[in-house]
């Protein structure tokens, strides 16, 4: 169990520059290391000549061990933290006396995520798993499937769900009354901007359909380019029409956009960018400390469930002749 | 040879909502009796202060001499607006008779008379502006254009935002945020004529050159791509036609969705919107498209080129062949007329 109001224990697996992001808002990150492995996201905690950090930072955590296949990697990554946590040379050591299992995704497509926490998991460690949480939908089950065996909480979303700044925006959508068409536009081909793009789209447009979507389709030049998502309700008499476009590589400040439409009338969201994401960030830590001391995960199996059976269905849908049913996936 | 009347006459084929429309850019009618026969049109052209002054004024120089509508009432209203004195004609043929310019108006429709409108009077000789869409089918575009060239005079098809200063001058902004990946027209609905105004739009903020087209969606033309080649990849330009619904939304008078159009732009340095360009910012274009129709009537020549107008023709084509074919169909096959592409497809 986790040990009420004493900081938690975090094992990070995976020592990569979405690692450092994370590490940076919920521990000491040395701003000099973190500015020689990711300059430009220090620019984007730093802005312009301050050498500390910018940034609001999550409470109550302390990153104790790290784990990479790559052990440069890992000894790189732990020397940027002012802790010093401890390299491990397995996912077996990580996993031992940590109070949560943090696996942060660069750009994978998340098919490895099932390795990386079984072990957790079957261990009864809190595990918080960056989006997408799997490559197809039979993975995300099983894991979450032993995460209700084990009575452990699994958490797996992007900063984009969570972000304060979406949530003002989709606020605004009482301007123009329910929405009948939406739009995100984002990156790609990285699964996991991909994946950024795909929740933002769940949680602008998903409330009043239960966070479900109907059907998918996908064209482009790789597969999740240009996503075509229909929300249907109302016995299907309600319909919103929705296209995630991640046509570009993400810029320095892989900024997002949304659009929001009904009867004509449009909202626009502001720039969701390098320099506001770490409010997401922020949000996700504090989710996750809620979720390591209360047990329960905040995202519902479903919700989570939802973003890889889009990406699958988009994937399964790409540049083929009609929409993809989710249920088929689901 | 430019005509030595002092008036442009002009034949208008189709009285529909646009054929009221485009009437006051040609003549300034009686302002009572336009009111009496399309108060919508009315409130447009008209001075809400005074609704006997028109806000814009007609291009000087032009008079409707003759109308024609299937539905005879229509156009004898469209007369009545102007005291009667254009000649109500009994078939389309006839409007083209003793006439400088001949406009076939088309509201909603989507083009499939048009060639069946125009070829009488382009075989005359006379000059015509053909509303949006130009045609239904490449190939019909392309047989008004050839009946024009074959007997020495013009046809011109411009949308409405094709023409509008209002999306020329958010072009220019484009250069703030560049490069631009991409840019989202919203549109609504698989109807050509709003698709070909979705198409105008893109052609007005990004000129020609569009390379390839994509489309899918359960309906034909839910989501076309257009892309144009550039730095960094390119633009993609999005026109969204697929339509949502709400059983529960009400249309009244706070919520009306005035027809139109806007843009949006996302590049490297932030996002662009374009103002909304629709029932209060048309006149701006309709005065100008009205201003290249007159010259068109006096030089009897294209004062856009063709090759832009079926620009447009060849995105729809290259977009039906496209659809949840899952390939992008390149203009240039649409323009070689490869053995895929069969100007007469129909949309499912």
């Amino acid at each position: 169990m986790p040990r009420r109001d004493k900081t938690i224990r975090v094992g990070l697996i995976g020592c990569n520059r979405r690692g450092l992001w994370y590490g940076a808002i919920f521990d000491r990150i040395d701003p000099v290391a973190y500015s020689r492995l990711d300059p430009t996201a220090y620019h984007h905690m730093t802005y312009y000549n301050h050498v500390d950090l910018q940034i609001r930072r999550a409470e109550g955590f302390r990153l104790t061990k790290v784990y990479d296949p790559d052990p440069e990697a890992a000894a790189s990554f732990a020397a940027a933290f002012s802790n010093r946590p401890m390299i491990c040379k397995s996912i077996e050591e990580v996993v031992r006396d940590v109070d949560l299992i943090f696996i942060p995704n660069e750009s994978s497509d998340g098919s490895a995520h099932v390795t990386f926490a079984a072990p957790a998991l079957q261990a009864g460690v809190p595990t918080f798993i960056d989006r997408p949480l799997a490559a197809t939908v039979s993975q995300a089950r099983r894991m979450l499937s032993l995460a209700r065996r084990r009575k452990v909480p699994l958490l797996s979303c992007s900063h984009m769900r969570m972000l304060p700044h979406a949530a003002w925006f989709k606020a605004r959508f009482q301007e123009i009354g329910p929405p009948d068409m939406g739009i995100v536009q984002g990156h790609g081909p990285n699964p996991a901007l991909i994946a950024d793009g795909v929740e933002l789209a769940l949680f602008l447009f998903g409330d009043e359909f239960g966070h479900r979507v109907e059907t998918v389709q996908g064209m482009g030049n790789w597969p999740l380019e240009i996503l075509h998502l229909r929300f249907v309700g109302e016995k299907g008499k309600r319909i919103l029409q929705a296209a995630i476009i991640s046509n570009h590589l993400s810029m320095a400040r892989s900024t997002f956009w949304a659009k929001a439409g009904a009867q004509r009338n449009t909202v626009e969201s502001p720039d969701l960018d390098a320099f506001v994401q770490p409010e997401g960030g922020l949000a996700v830590m504090n989710a996750v400390r809620a979720m390591v001391r209360t047990g329960r995960s905040p995202v519902s199996d479903a919700q989570m469930i939802e973003t890889v059976a889009v990406m699958e269905a988009g994937r399964r849908s790409h540049n083929r002749p009609r929409p993809f049913a989710l249920r088929i996936v689901r | 040879m430019p005509r030595a009347s002092p008036k442009v006459r002009v034949g208008i084929i189709r009285c529909d909502t646009h054929g009221f429309w485009y009437a006051p850019l040609f003549e300034r009618p009686d302002p009572d009796l336009y009111r009496k026969n399309h108060r919508g049109c009315h409130y447009y052209f008209y001075r809400w202060d005074d609704p006997r002054k028109q806000r814009i004024g007609p291009v000087p120089g032009m008079v409707i001499a003759r109308v024609y509508d299937e539905n005879r009432s229509l156009a004898e209203a469209l007369s009545e607006a102007y005291r009667g004195r254009p000649k109500v004609c009994d078939r389309p043929e006839d409007v083209s008779d003793d006439v400088d310019l001949v406009y076939i108006a088309d509201c909603s429709g989507e083009g499939k008379d048009h060639l069946r409108y125009a070829a009488p009077g382009l075989k005359k000789g006379v000059p015509h502006f053909v509303d949006k869409p130009f045609a239904f089918t490449l190939a019909d575009a392309r047989e008004m254009i050839s009946l024009a060239r074959k007997h020495d005079t013009a046809v011109m098809c411009l949308s409405l935002l094709r023409a509008s200063p209002y999306l020329r001058r958010f072009r220019t902004r484009l250069a703030d945020i560049a490069p631009v990946g991409t840019i989202v027209i919203p549109c609504g609905g698989p109807s050509l004529a709003a698709v070909f105004h979705g198409l105008s739009t893109a052609q007005n903020i990004m000129g020609e050159g569009c390379e390839w087209v994509q489309s899918m969606g359960p309906v034909i033309y839910d989501i076309l791509r257009l892309h144009y080649p550039g730095p960094q990849g390119g633009t993609d330009v999005i026109v969204f036609n697929a339509r949502g619904a709400d059983p529960r939304a009400r249309m009244t008078a706070a919520t009306y969705h005035h027809c139109r159009y806007h843009a949006s732009a996302y590049g490297a340095f932030g996002a662009a919107h374009s103002p909304l360009v629709g029932d209060y910012r048309f006149p701006d274009g309709g005065i100008e498209i009205v201003r290249l129709a007159k010259r068109m009537a006096l030089t009897r020549k294209p004062p856009v080129a063709y090759d832009s107008m079926l620009e447009l023709m060849e995105m729809i084509e290259a977009a039906r062949l496209a659809h949840n074919k899952g390939r992008r169909v390149y203009l240039e096959e649409v323009r070689q007329g490869s053995p895929e592409s069969d100007s007469h497809a129909s949309p499912r």
